[in-house]
């Protein structure tokens, strides 16, 4: 992989510029509680398309660093994490705020999940091109029991019923049947709309889902508006001192490994791998107690555990094409939309373009360092404007950014579908994320298991024959069967 | 608010939606399987057939175990006012869409979000400033940074 020609294009004015912006962007969004990461990448993704791929990546990674690390922000300043990512950092963040250390804390919060976003690129670049060579290695069949791995891991994980998640997975794998028969090329259930010839466009369906749904959903909860009085007040210093650093080093360490591990498992996100990290760090901590009460080392170990899963759901979404979670399924969606194909041979055809977008994510990292320390502060800020300025505005840019991605009127016409299906499966307590998986790994299941099934001359049997393929199935059943392994330990 | 059992709803509406899909698939595609392809209407009532199970189950497990979605911490009168407000919301967007095609985007924009201003009580002259200067922003960046045409009428 070229790096020093990486370096040469990522390092021109437009592309750092367009990753500056990214991480404004990032920073604005994660910090308001119920615009998530996953809303502002699939919003920005229609506006890259204008842009050279380098220069809209660089835009794209550098909202999806920032606004896992901003989410931090208002889980410190008013006890409520601005993406699910945060959820963790809320227990010892807040309580620090409270003892009037909010500045400190958000100066960890930055420092650290620079400090994870960093050490989860270097393991990306690192472990990509192996598991991509990896999978190089697999046929139709292995590809096609692969997908449903993916799925049935985003399913296993929906905390809600099984089969409340199984059934949203197959909508979604039967909404990717839209279209053309991506074998035989004949048109299915399109009628006379030809612009659904190229099948249900991703991205209007994550801005409904995510962007519509969501507001639909808030309005709906008719939330009271937070006053000043309720959002921290910072006086302190951000930054912690060099014994501080001594004893947040390590928790933050250990966050970034678990980080990166949960992050590679697909369907997973940052706020399992934080949670996971504050649990293993109080378990090792000579300050157990500390924890849930203001602790550093708890607030560094999760802080960098939520960015350093970036990087583990981008190297399961580069090498294989999988997404670890429902942002790196729109950045997969928007790299398919420039033409490229996704999956193990991505790094093959398109290894400069890969090689470009680890030195974004690295520069994206860095970035945020900075601007984090010294906008943090003015972010907070933010939390006192009235929910519904935001909910007004974010309407209307959904409709703009559904529109605009391919000029089509159809396009906002699903967008609004997708954002009433949205909103009821919120409020029905059905998970999304299998929604949106099904609809990307669709056509990968679809090609490989009628292909499997050409080469076999229609015997099934070639499926469960090959060592990956039965490594894959035995994987499947645990994460379908581990929610009833759960059940049963609780019932003993 | 009256007690909804919405997983039985929304069990039955996949349910009902799966045997269209079930329906169309065998009346509108052709066969076309050949040298061991299950042609193009497998995978489809493959996926079919698996929701209309699930959504069964679920229908089953919602009847013995009914859940309220809707019924939260708020109070009756807020739920209700929430519940308007978004109903509101919805029909304004939905106004957007059919105005979008026919009036250019600023005037419909500006109507969006004023309408918008008005369902969330805010102040007359506050609306006018919000709704064109959103709307003019929006305009802005997207028409003349981005050219993208957003007057689709």
């Amino acid at each position: 992989m070229d790096y020093l020609g990486a370096i040469q294009t990522v390092f021109t004015p437009n592309c750092l510029l367009c990753i500056v912006l990214g991480v404004l962007v990032g920073l604005v969004v994660g910090t308001l509680p119920g615009l998530t990461s996953v809303m502002a990448v699939s919003l920005i993704t229609p506006l890259t398309f204008k842009m050279d791929p380098v220069n809209g990546f660089g835009m794209l990674l550098g909202v999806y660093n920032s606004a896992i690390f901003s989410g931090g922000i208002s889980a410190i300043a008013i006890n409520t994490p601005g993406t699910p990512a945060s959820i963790a950092t809320t227990f010892d963040g807040f309580t620090l705020s409270k003892n009037g250390r909010a500045g400190f804390a958000l100066g960890v919060n930055t420092i650290y999940s620079v400090m994870g976003g960093i050490f989860s690129t270097i393991v990306l670049m690192i472990a990509c091109k192996p598991l991509a060579g990896l999978a190089l290695k697999f046929g139709s069949a292995e590809y096609f029991w692969l997908a449903l791995f993916g799925l049935s891991m985003m399913i296993s994980i929906s905390h809600t019923s099984l089969a409340k998640g199984l059934i949203v997975g197959f909508a979604g794998l039967a909404l990717s049947t839209v279209g053309l028969d991506p074998l035989l090329g004949l048109k299915r259930y399109v009628g006379n709309n030809v612009s659904l010839l190229d099948g249900i466009t991703f991205i209007p369906v994550m801005i409904g889902l995510f962007g519509i749904g969501e507001m639909l959903s808030q309005i709906f909860d008719n939330e009271k508006n937070r006053s000043k009085d309720d959002v921290a007040v910072v006086k302190d210093s951000v930054f912690p001192s060099k014994k501080e650093h001594e004893r947040m080093t390590l928790p933050a360490l250990i966050g970034s490994v678990i980080g990166v591990v949960v992050g590679i498992i697909p369907g997973t996100g940052g706020d399992i791998s934080a949670l996971v990290s504050w649990d293993v760090c109080k378990r090792v901590s000579k300050h157990p107690d500390e924890y849930g009460h203001g602790s550093i080392e708890g607030l560094a170990a999760t802080c960098a555990s939520n960015n350093a899963s970036i990087g583990g759901a981008l190297t399961t979404a580069l090498a294989l094409g999988i997404p670890g979670d429902s942002s790196t399924a729109v950045l997969l969606g928007a790299l398919t939309m420039y033409g490229m194909v996704t999956g193990p041979t991505l790094l093959t055809k398109s290894g400069d373009f890969v090689g470009r977008l680890y030195i974004i994510m690295l520069v994206a990292n860095i970035f945020i360092l900075p601007l984090g320390l010294l906008l943090a502060r003015g972010c907070i800020k933010l939390l006192s404007v009235k929910s519904q300025y935001i909910q007004m505005a974010v309407l209307l840019i959904c409709c703009i950014g559904a529109y605009s991605l391919n000029r089509s009127y159809t396009d906002v016409i699903i967008m609004f579908i997708f954002g009433i299906v949205g909103f009821f499966f919120r409020k029905f307590d059905y998970p999304l994320g299998p929604l949106v998986l099904g609809l990307l790994l669709g056509e990968m299941c679809e090609t490989n298991l009628r292909r499997t099934l050409m080469l076999s001359k229609g015997n099934p049997v070639r499926l469960f024959t090959n060592p990956i393929s039965i490594i894959l199935i035995v994987l499947i059943i645990i994460a379908i069967g581990w929610p009833f392994i759960g059940k049963l330990r609780k019932k003993k | 608010m009256k007690k909804v059992n919405g997983n039985a709803i929304v069990g039955a509406l996949l349910a009902l939606a799966a045997c269209l899909a079930l329906y169309v698939t065998n009346t509108t595609l052709k066969s076309n399987s050949s040298l061991g392809d299950p042609g193009p209407k497998f995978f489809p009532n493959l996926i079919c057939a698996a929701i209309l199970v699930l959504a069964i189950i679920i229908i089953i497990q919602s009847i013995r175990q009914p859940k309220y979605p809707f019924e939260g911490t708020l109070a009756m009168s807020e739920k209700k006012e929430g519940c308007m407000k978004m109903l509101m919301i919805l029909a304004d967007l939905l106004l957007f869409l059919i105005l979008w095609k026919h009036i250019p985007f600023l005037a419909a924009g500006f109507i969006f979000i004023f309408i918008q201003c008005m369902i969330f009580k805010e102040k007359l002259l506050f609306s006018i400033l919000y709704s064109a200067g959103v709307t003019g922003v929006l305009y802005l960046a997207f028409s003349v940074a981005l050219k993208v045409n957003l007057n689709i009428y």
